[in-house]
């Protein structure tokens, strides 16, 4: 409580806003985590700057490469947007599954990203879609980065105080296989014990590219390259299957905490991927 | 602490109040004498604080006041406005069918469930359910809510 707020009418105002680049000046979009983490004092701001009504950072936009949206694109404005979740599959599953419908009309992906939780939802999807973030300040202009290389660890990430999460760019990713998981002791309103997403890129069976993200298992979302170089190049086979649980067993390193033992959320992350690839094999056979 | 004056749209009528800086929306509409809003557990997990920010529903609790400055904001009170006997056929639905026991979440799960009926929601359970998944119940165990629902549902859409 107490803290002042200033809500940011265009784009512009919003970075003026930020621009003293004071790290207790924080911007907010809906505020569904930002209330919480003042309120029980996980975070100190003297002052917020509300972007939740800023027309230029709430948009969907595609063209024949990629798709844009905006930071503060409520989540489930992408979720009711058919295309979004046609072309972006595992995205669109982590929607459905992410907090409730309540926080969905005002959570952000921007939100989620800037947060730097390890149990992210929206996180290991984009990072396996090979999403890039635009950041953007009043004092150097704009910035285009890979998702993965915002996070520096729990709650840590490479944007500036003065800077602000503006869009998303995902490449097209409709003819990819694409896989969601996350699992959790309900299914509504719960944090991950472990989520992850897996993007391969298949010409028949044989894995072309792979792109794999886990959360929960690591001090922020994890990229697992050693899982992505594994199965680079493979064959779609039993082998591949049974060979990825020794891979994703030493990429991934979670802890004990209140939701689950790390060696649980380890078998669930090696399950998780299994599961994954075996779907992704049944459907290139079935297709072939 | 620092106040602020705030003035507020809800359900058609613009309402004025002093709070402290960083009032939660939940407490705002409270204090200006919507008590049909509850708190329940504060976080965004129970739903019982669910209001509709133009046409959105969202949890009070979760929102600063000043964000909806300039906002509609609908309230539980306003739902049952121009229904017969001053309540919606939800409401009704549910009096009928028993799914109001201690009435704690009542209040949210009518906000959620109107919504979802005016919207057009299909009257099966899996998207009922979907959609009042950010409301808690502790007592009716939802079976006599979602029937509810269902009953509401059919009566508006004239079956």
């Amino acid at each position: 409580m107490g803290v002042e707020i200033d809500l940011a009418e265009s784009l512009d105002h919003a970075l003026e806003l930020l621009a003293a680049a004071d790290p207790e000046v924080r911007p907010v979009a809906g505020a569904t985590d930002m209330v919480l983490r003042l309120h029980g004092g996980r975070l100190k701001a003297k002052r917020l700057v509300s972007i939740a009504d800023v027309p230029e950072l709430s948009f969907i936009q595609s063209d024949h490469h990629s798709t844009r949206f905006g930071a503060g694109t409520f989540l489930s404005d992408l979720l009711a947007n058919e295309d979004f979740c046609a072309e972006y599959r595992c995205a669109a599953d982590s929607l459905r599954q992410f907090a409730s419908p309540q926080i969905r009309n005002r959570a952000t992906v921007g939100g989620n990203v800037g947060n730097a939780s390890p149990a992210a939802d929206m996180v290991p999807p984009l990072i396996a879609l090979e999403a890039q973030i635009t950041l953007g300040s009043k004092a150097r202009g704009m910035r285009t980065v890979p998702m993965e290389d915002v996070f520096l660890g729990f709650g840590k990430t490479s944007i500036a105080p003065d800077e602000l999460i503006i869009e998303v760019t995902v490449p097209r990713r409709a003819s990819w296989f694409q896989a969601f998981a996350k699992f959790g002791s309900r299914n509504a309103n719960v944090i991950a014990v472990v989520n992850m997403a897996l993007c391969l890129d298949l010409d028949g069976t044989r894995i072309r590219r792979a792109r794999a993200a886990y959360g929960s298992v690591a001090p922020k979302t994890l990229r697992a390259l050693p899982v992505e170089q594994f199965l680079q190049g493979r064959e779609l086979d039993e082998a591949t299957v049974r060979g990825v649980a020794e891979v994703v067993q030493q990429a991934v390193s979670p802890i004990d905490d209140v939701r689950g033992s790390a060696r649980y959320k380890r078998k669930l992350a090696v399950n998780a991927t299994q599961d994954a690839l075996a779907a992704a094999m049944k459907q290139a056979r079935g297709t072939r | 602490m620092k106040h602020e004056e705030l003035t507020l749209q809800i359900n058609g009528a613009k309402r004025t109040g002093v709070f402290p800086r960083g009032t939660r929306l939940l407490d705002a509409i409270r204090r200006l004498g919507f008590t049909g809003t509850k708190e329940g557990c504060g976080e965004g997990e129970c739903g019982a604080c669910s209001v509709v920010i133009d046409g959105r529903v969202v949890n009070s609790c979760l929102v600063y006041a000043k964000q909806a400055v300039g906002q509609k904001i609908t309230t539980v009170e306003a739902l049952g406005e121009g229904h017969p006997g001053g309540l919606h056929p939800f409401q009704h639905a549910m009096v009928e069918t028993g799914g109001v026991q201690c009435g704690f979440c009542t209040p949210g799960m009518i906000v959620s469930g109107v919504r979802y009926l005016e919207d057009g929601g299909p009257l099966e359970d899996a998207p009922i359910k979907d959609a009042l998944s950010g409301n808690l119940c502790r007592c009716t165990g939802y079976t006599k809510i979602v029937e509810a629902m269902k009953l509401a549902g059919k009566r508006m859409r004239g079956g």
